[in-house]
């Protein structure tokens, strides 16, 4: 009966966590059709609005919907992200079964992987996006390449175990050749632990974006960010406060709901044995 | 034991030269030359050659390299291009608010991680458990930069009993620094409990399941005894490993909490000098992050070594 | 009360069940037996059989969320464990009786050293200082056969062999000076050679110390050596018990005959070896009658659908089978 409650409250994550996901992706996707303000119009006249009926979220400063913006910013964070995550996924798969699958290469590579591993990965997006200059091609390169170690990390790894496995050999023994093992043998058997690492990418990268346009090297003003919510509502915290909650708790929301399926997702497919 | 130390130290030295290998070239592959930016728009060409000439930028770029390791491993980092002193100089004038936050982070990361995954392991499947996992992971997802502002917020505009920003040096005010050290320190260190809570009681929760502690029980064993005597000892070892990899995370947010409440830290200067291109700057604090980094690591390392006898004696 | 007076450890009509999610299982259906003072009993059986969970109820060390013990006593000297306190338990445990477990590498705390382990028990159990408790401790190492027990106090589990962590094990369980000892597959995972030596010091002690032991295998030719009477155990239930001289001589349950019968030999006719056919039923889909009858050669009509009740037929002789009752 335990045993019943513990899968439920599993479900239970990825379910939350799907909701809040659908619900970002859902806002991010029909951000110009669910908001009619716009989110880089200014009306001066109203600045500094608190939460009201026409304005859901306040204005900001320089008079512009606050919800509008958030909305925006949601969007172009996904936007972000799905490119981060499709490329950290691609080129750390590559690095990955390369370095799984053949061990005197994994020596270098594994070298250069912890490397990549002594500095914070932050740090290293922001250094990155700083010195490439903002705008979303160079945060999206910056992003991918302080991350796609994490994902050859866990391919790499899961290549290594299921390299053992003994159907390999038959395979090789029947003559298949090394991209055909690679890509039809092992590949769909490390797909679990890569989709929960790309949630969990997924997720970082919504931070990371964030913390990137608050800095000032993200997504390029006027241009609505979440980060750059947060950095321009810092000025105002006195007085508006609503102009960084919001923001905040949508970065918190969107995050949340990729970890949440992430974990769900891990405990899942790698069941803890507690018969 | 000892044989393992050292091999533990001289495996670092591969690594430092491939991240040197990074550093440098991250600040070479890019655009923006440094010369134009100091001299300004209207400088002229022979202005900028001189420049370059007593900069050495001229130079094919191994040599440029060679010259830049040379001097490293000497500990000149060069000089700052806009703060006309030596760049290991300024980072050593700024290294004590940065240590600071960073211990004052870890350690709230594990006063309040590690009871936190104790407690979850133990009462594990009841709700006990199912909290202690939901606060983990929201520590882990809120933005430390959000959750600055929102302690800000609270503890410097509605409480106002906090600074908001700033910072004093020790010296100057003894243990009175730790006023300004506390919200940024909890702001990174909620996060790192986060994680540290998630180890923990995932060490915990795999050593409970283990033979020795059915032996325990059966010998009689007060349960508390068992937890702590046997179970503990066990979990430390990954804990352990754990708080070394955090550290990482921990440096990141060291950076990004300097620039929220303005602390003259090494995080502060590594962004300022980022934004205005500051290369030789940008280099050293990344030499100086990894380095950092790579020597705590190899602390957690051997004390690891240390606490788990399979290493010891063997 | 018809317990007999030398009678140790009784256990009557002990029921144990697993709430999976599979469905509920019957690890334990209704099992009684009883220990006299001084005297070694078998149990054996196939893994799975309820032997280990039997055991394990014994001292309340069963993980209690998927196992859950129904119904049933277990007297100790009289009182009955199973409505005993948790402190009482723990009193009990490692003091008046103690148990030893197959020997894994992890059964002994690896980061303790084998000192703080022995100590420990005599800590929690009497009231000795740390300095009077090594002592003692050494004592013990000594008669268990450990050479340089003073040396090996300081060692840590994985630097000794597997045959000296059993010995171990077995002066752990031995500190006290425990009336029961439950020995749960102690040899099973050691060297032949090993096993062997651990056999003999188990005799030993047993002579020495008048322990009575409840000694638990799949391997009966192991258990004859050491046991004076011994119970087999099937999907749950005890289908026979007898003297180990009359349940080797003559067999009752066909179960019993096949296990006896694929014992190899190394005199006798050369010939292929003897198997029960078929295998051990899974918990969730117990047979209907009695739950060996798939796997019986000497079957009758009532064996596949009523379950044969335990009878007695002689003195110490019981049997669970339709052919004898």
């Amino acid at each position: 009966m335990k045993r019943r409650k513990r899968n439920k409250i599993l479900s239970t994550y990825i379910l939350v966590g799907s909701v809040l996901v659908i619900i970002s992706v859902f806002i991010g996707l029909f951000a110009p059709v669910l908001t009619q303000q716009s989110p880089t119009k200014m009306f001066p006249q109203n600045r500094l609005q608190p939460p009201s009926q026409e304005h859901l979220l306040g204005t900001d400063e320089f008079g512009r919907d606050v919800a509008s913006r958030i909305f925006y910013g949601m969007r172009n964070s996904l936007q972000v992200s799905v490119l981060v995550v499709l490329i950290t996924t691609v080129i750390g798969l590559l690095v990955g079964l390369i370095a799984g699958f053949y061990p005197k290469t994994d020596m270098v590579i594994s070298r250069v992987l912890d490397a990549m591993m002594s500095f914070p990965e932050i740090i290293i997006a922001i250094s990155l996006a700083a010195l490439w200059g903002s705008g979303m091609v160079n945060i999206v390169l910056s992003m991918s390449f302080a991350y796609f170690s994490r994902m050859a990390r866990v391919v790499r790894a899961s290549t290594i175990a299921v390299k053992e496995v003994e159907f390999i050999d038959s395979g090789r023994a029947a003559g298949a050749s090394d991209g055909y093992i690679l890509f039809k043998y092992i590949l769909p058997n490390i797909l679990s632990p890569i989709i929960v690492q790309a949630t969990m990418v997924f997720a970082s990268a919504i931070i990371v974006e964030a913390t990137l346009s608050f800095l000032g090297v993200g997504i390029k003003p006027p241009e609505p960010s979440l980060g750059g919510l947060l950095s321009d509502g810092r000025n105002f915290l006195p007085v508006a406060p609503w102009l960084v909650i919001a923001p905040g708790v949508a970065i918190v929301i969107v995050a949340l709901g990729f970890n949440l399926q992430g974990d769900g997702l891990r405990d899942l497919l790698d069941p803890r044995l507690d018969e | 034991m000892l044989y393992y130390a050292i091999r533990r130290i001289l495996l670092i030295i591969p690594v430092l030269c491939i991240m040197a290998l990074i550093t440098f070239f991250i600040t070479f592959v890019l655009p923006g030359d440094p010369v134009r930016l100091i001299l300004g728009d209207f400088a002229t060409e022979d202005q900028i050659q001189e420049l370059e000439q007593k900069l050495g930028y001229n130079k094919p770029i191994y040599v440029q390299f060679i010259n830049w390791s040379n001097n490293i491993v000497r500990g000149d980092l060069g000089d700052s291009l806009f703060l006309r002193m030596p760049v290991t100089k300024a980072i050593i004038e700024r290294a004590e608010p940065t240590f600071f936050l960073a211990l004052g982070g870890i350690l709230i990361g594990i006063i309040v991680g590690i009871p936190l995954g104790i407690i979850a392991a133990i009462r594990h499947r009841t709700w006990v458990d199912q909290v202690s996992i939901t606060i983990s992971l929201i520590g882990i997802t809120i933005p430390n930069f959000f959750l600055a502002l929102l302690l800000i917020l609270i503890f410097g505009v509605w409480l106002r009993v906090l600074p908001v920003a700033g910072y004093k040096p020790v010296s100057e005010v003894g243990f009175g620094v730790i006023r300004y050290l506390i919200l940024p320190c909890v702001s990174i260190g909620l996060m790192q409990s986060g994680s540290i809570a998630r180890m923990t009681r995932s060490a915990m929760l795999d050593v409970l399941q283990q033979d020795y502690i059915r032996t325990a029980r059966a010998k009689g064993l007060a349960e508390k005894t068992v937890i702590a005597r046997h179970a503990l000892k066990n979990a430390f070892i990954p804990v352990a490993t754990v708080i070394g990899f955090s550290l990482a995370m921990l440096l990141g947010g060291t950076w990004i909490a300097e620039t929220v409440f303005a602390i003259p830290g090494t995080g502060q200067l590594a962004i300022t000098s980022i934004m205005r291109r500051d290369f030789p700057v940008i280099q050293g604090s990344m030499i100086f992050v990894a380095i950092v980094y790579l020597i705590v690591n190899l602390v957690v390392d051997i004390s690891y070594a240390y606490l788990n006898p399979r290493i010891k004696y063997s | 009360m018809n317990m007999m007076l030398d009678e140790l450890l009784t256990i009557k009509g002990l029921k144990v069940y697993f709430y999976t999610r599979d469905g509920v299982i019957p690890a334990v259906d209704d099992v009684s037996f009883h220990i006299k003072k001084g005297e070694t009993l078998g149990l054996v059986g196939e893994s799975g059989c309820g032997k280990s969970v039997t055991s394990l109820s014994i001292l309340q060390l069963l993980p209690q969320p998927p196992g859950r013990i129904e119904s049933g006593e277990i007297l100790f000297c009289g009182e009955d464990l199973l409505k005993k306190n948790k402190k009482e338990i723990k009193g009990i445990r490692g003091n008046r009786i103690s148990m030893i477990f197959q020997e894994v590498m992890n059964s002994l705390n690896p980061v303790l050293t084998i000192g703080r382990q022995l100590t420990e028990v005599i800590e929690v159990h009497q009231e000795l200082n740390r300095e009077q408790a090594t002592k003692k401790a050494v004592e013990i190492l000594n008669i268990v056969g450990i050479p340089r027990p003073k040396n090996v106090m300081t060692t840590y589990p994985h630097q000794l062999s597997g045959g000296m962590r059993q010995r171990v094990m077995i002066a752990m369980a031995l500190l006290c000076k425990p009336e029961l000892l439950i020995a749960d597959e102690p040899t099973t995972a050691l060297d032949v050679t090993i096993q062997a030596q651990v056999i003999e010091l188990m005799k030993g002690i047993k002579e020495m110390l008048g322990t009575s032991i409840l000694f638990i295998s799949h391997d009966l030719a192991l258990v004859s050596e050491m046991a004076e009477r011994i119970i087999v155990m099937y999907a749950g239930n005890i289908i026979e018990e007898a003297e180990t001289t009359e349940l080797f001589s003559t067999p009752m349950h066909p179960y019993t005959k096949g296990l006896l019968s694929s014992i190899p030999t190394l005199t006798g006719e050369r010939g292929k070896l003897n198997i029960i056919k078929g295998s051990v039923p899974r918990p969730t889909d117990f047979p209907d009658g009695c739950r060996f009858h798939p796997r019986c050669e000497m079957q009758i009509k009532c064996c596949l659908d009523k379950t044969p009740p335990l009878v007695k037929i002689g003195k110490n002789r019981m049997v669970r089978c339709w052919l004898y009752s």
